[in-house]
């Protein structure tokens, strides 16, 4: 609680130096008894400190106060765009471990192979990529050029052809680029773990090469990855809102970026509350894997 | 690994992969014409919104009063017929019979009141209208079909500046009275347009459907309804790439929002019509007059006949802009020809001599000085906006020549504007987007205004009188005299230093009908676009 109340308040108090949001809105097209006459509606020439104590008071209610600029309720705002972020996120994150667990892994198991090279020079490649370029060379190639792939847009359901269609580029562009960071620790710990003594007992003991990696060397490799997903979601979500841009995706991220171009305090400050609490929700979910993935761990 | 997995992830493949797989998608797409805006609207609500974006939305489902035909003739649109009174204080306006809302409720006089009691409460643009400023100070309805306006002062521009404006959209009073303001344009919007409000998806799409009952179009549009295309998308697309790649892969029919930048790949594209309109908007410079150096109207001068403003339109706008000589252009109602011969040509020579004039001598270093003073100056513009960025940069280059050392300094719009009011700079480069001479010069020139709006902390008694004159002059000649007079002091003072004129683009699937219809209308007006589109 002290660190939500601090993150809402040194936002707060950022924002409010970046300048007027109303004469932004209106334009020079506005007379200034206009302007001034909104700005006295929403409250905005009472002093910092007792407009923030006032949304406050109100947010602590589920309140989060109504957007400078559409008027509409920010809670209503956020709902309507946290659904396609978290689908967004979640799908990166899938692809992101689905390409580096195998590549980490058979890069550790054919350590010195042209494999393991192919598999580090795409980390490489990849790593390098920065995801706005990385977008815009996917719409080129795959929608323009070759017309295989929406542009853009995200569909009206998920569970369809097109909804799946949609989700493919942007997914792509938001997880592969982790997946670099993502294979170099894969290897890494499963190097580690494969030195092992008890891997050397599994394999004496007869097991079958594929379950001793996966079954025993994989799982205790697990670990340190699980720790970088937890470092790495509140990236992904930054992330987002980049390929939000270019995919036009309607998402939260571009709408943070909207509102703090308009100077919308509220939305921006409910955004910020909403991705805080995504973070810490993630990272709860990260240490109750923990537990699954390691016996030897258990929460009181 | 298992042997139904590799021919199960072929198939998924392909039908990922396979476009169009959805036959139903084909049928649609001929009766669906898929928009792409640059910007979501806030909101659609017709009396809170001042919006470019939102403006081009919510004009498909309300409508005012009158329009305006190319010539700017007011024309009537839901009203049948008006009169003024002899002094210019009372207007009676009949209504058409037999149009209806979208709720199948008859428009009335009730709904044209009710709608006018909120655009004077809540809209930001009804400063003319309002009570205290002379405008509106009641209205009667003697019967359903007649409304009288009755204004504190005589009001002549009233027609054009607010009863011809989609900002004073009609919607039902029920609509009204029954909606909370947090619905209204945004989850809720009927109107007697061409189209109904369908949905919104937010950050994503609007959809609106066609109003089968729409038949009251405006005369000059080919087509008085109903529409041709059942279903009207606009699809949401800020970033200017992507929107040029969706129309060259011919995913989004038609869009007014291309970019100079995205403008050459759209021209080369054979299945894409590319169209230019001009625009009210000006982009132009102005000189804070608190610093001592532009005190002097030769300086002035001299900085005018520095700037080539070919150069500007080439170079920052990529071709799509033109030089322009006044502050405002002849897309803007009240424009006067007759500035163009006060403008300052680009004469690096003559910019010379006036600075010697003036007493300033090029120092070592090849930069202006009087006595101990050296010729720095900070200009300030939108770092967010390529063509007033790069106008900027252009802009310092070209002073440079001539000996002013130029630091330019760039922020987004609202902290280059709150800047211009604090006065902390000495030239910028700002915009005007207004479609009406007066009172948007008001605005910009005005000593009144400063610092709010007129960012030259020029008082100006001259000016100011001349301005006045055509704010409250009646006759129209009386009018026309007095911007003439505006204009022609605000281009020879040099203080403000119009450069280049922005253009509309639209580009468009050869497939999309009726853009000759749209090329007819200097500003391509919202009603031509819902009617006059149609698919080939």
């Amino acid at each position: 609680m002290p660190v939500a109340i601090g993150v809402t308040l040194l936002v707060f108090s950022l924002l409010h130096l970046t300048g007027d949001p109303i004469r932004l809105l209106y334009g020079l097209n506005v007379p200034e008894e206009i302007v001034q006459q909104r700005r006295d509606e929403l409250g905005l020439n009472r002093p910092v400190p007792v407009q923030y104590a006032m949304w406050l008071s109100r947010a602590v209610q589920g309140d989060l106060g109504e957007s400078i600029t559409t008027g509409d309720h920010v809670v209503a705002m956020i709902a309507a765009r946290v659904g396609p972020t978290l689908e967004l996120t979640v799908l990166a994150l899938i692809v992101t471990l689905a390409v580096s667990l195998p590549a980490g892994v058979v890069s550790a198991v054919r350590r010195n192979t042209w494999l393991d090279g192919i598999s580090r020079i795409a980390a490489l490649f990849w790593v390098s990529m920065p995801i706005f370029w990385l977008g815009l060379l996917f719409i080129l190639v795959f929608g323009v050029w070759l017309g295989l792939m929406p542009i853009s847009g995200r569909a009206e359901t998920f569970w369809s052809i097109e909804g799946l269609r949609t989700h493919t580029l942007p997914v792509l562009t938001l997880g592969l680029p982790p997946a670099a960071l993502f294979t170099r620790l894969t290897r890494s710990s499963m190097l580690e773990v494969i030195g092992e003594e008890y891997i050397r007992t599994a394999r004496s003991k007869g097991l079958a090469e594929r379950v001793v990696i996966v079954r025993h060397a994989l799982r205790n490799a697990l670990i340190p990855l699980l720790t970088l997903v937890g470092l790495r979601l509140p990236w992904l979500f930054g992330g987002a809102v980049i390929t939000e841009t270019v995919f036009a995706w309607p998402g939260m991220g571009r709408l943070l970026v909207d509102s703090v171009l308009k100077r919308d305090y509220p939305v921006v400050q409910g955004i910020v509350m909403a991705m805080a609490a995504l973070v810490v929700a993630s990272s709860l979910l990260v240490d109750l894997l923990y537990a699954y993935v390691d016996p030897r761990i258990r929460y009181d | 690994m298992q042997r139904w997995f590799i021919p199960l992830a072929i198939v998924a493949l392909a039908g990922l992969l396979l476009p169009g797989t959805l036959p139903p998608a084909v049928a649609q797409a001929a009766t669906t014409l898929t928009q792409g805006l640059g910007e979501e609207p806030e909101n659609i609500d017709p009396q809170r919104t001042n919006r470019f974006h939102s403006l081009i939305v919510l004009s498909y489902i309300v409508e005012p009063l009158f329009t305006l035909d190319k010539d700017f003739q007011v024309v009537p649109l839901l009203a049948q017929s008006h009169a003024w009174s002899a002094d210019k204080k009372t207007l009676r306006v009949v209504l058409k019979d037999g149009i209806s809302f979208h709720n199948g409720a008859p428009l009335t006089s009730a709904d044209v009141k009710a709608t006018f009691e909120r655009y004077i409460n809540v809209s930001p643009l009804s400063s003319y209208v309002r009570p205290r400023n002379g405008g509106i100070v009641g209205m009667d309805t003697p019967d359903p079909r007649t409304i009288v306006f009755r204004f504190g002062q005589p009001k002549p521009l009233a027609m054009i500046s607010d009863l011809s404006d989609a900002h004073t959209g009609i919607l039902p009073a029920s609509f009204i009275a029954s909606t909370s303001s947090t619905d209204i344009g945004i989850r809720a919007l009927i109107g007697t347009g061409p189209y109904i409000f369908k949905e919104w998806v937010p950050g994503d799409r609007i959809v609106l459907e066609r109003n089968e009952r729409y038949r009251h179009g405006p005369g000059f549009s080919p087509n008085r309804g109903p529409a041709h295309f059942q279903r009207m998308v606009f699809r949401v697309i800020p970033e200017d790439a992507t929107m040029t790649a969706e129309v060259t892969a011919g995913n989004v029919d038609i869009t007014f929002d291309v970019t100079p930048s995205g403008l050459q790949q759209l021209r080369a594209n054979p299945n894409v019509t590319v169209m230019q309109a001009p625009t009210y908007s000006v982009q132009y410079l102005v000189m804070n007059m608190e610093r001592w150096m532009f005190q002097n109207a030769k300086v002035r001068q001299a900085i005018a006949h520095s700037i080539d403003k070919d150069a500007i339109a080439r170079a920052a706008w990529l071709g799509v802009g033109r030089p322009v000589e006044g502050l405002i252009n002849e897309a803007t109602i009240g424009f006067w020809p007759g500035v163009r011969q006060y403008a300052y040509k680009y004469n690096v020579a003559r910019a010379k001599e006036l600075f010697a004039e003036a007493g300033w001598r090029p120092g070592p270093d090849g930069i202006l000085r009087r006595e101990n003073d050296r010729f720095e100056v900070t200009l300030i513009t939108f770092s967010n906006i390529d063509q007033w960025r790069r106008a900027g940069i252009i802009v310092q280059s070209q002073l440079k020549q001539v000996g002013i050392d130029v630091k330019v300094e760039t922020a987004e719009v609202g902290a280059t504007y709150d800047r211009a009011r604090a006065g902390t700079f000495d030239i910028g480069i700002f915009r005007n987007t207004w479609w009406l001479a007066q009172p948007y010069l008001t605005f910009l020139t005005h000593s009144v205004n400063i610092p709010s709006s007129n960012f030259s902390r020029w008082p100006n008694p001259e000016l100011d009188k001349v301005l006045d004159a055509a704010s409250n002059a009646l006759d129209d000649a009386e009018r026309e005299r007095a911007l003439q007079r505006v204009q022609r002091i605000i281009v020879e003072s040099a203080v403000w230093v119009p450069l280049v004129s922005n253009t509309n683009l639209l580009a468009a699937k050869k497939s999309v009908g009726g853009l000759e219809a749209l090329a007819q209308h200097p500003w391509w007006p919202v009603h031509l676009r819902a009617l006059a589109l149609t698919r080939k």
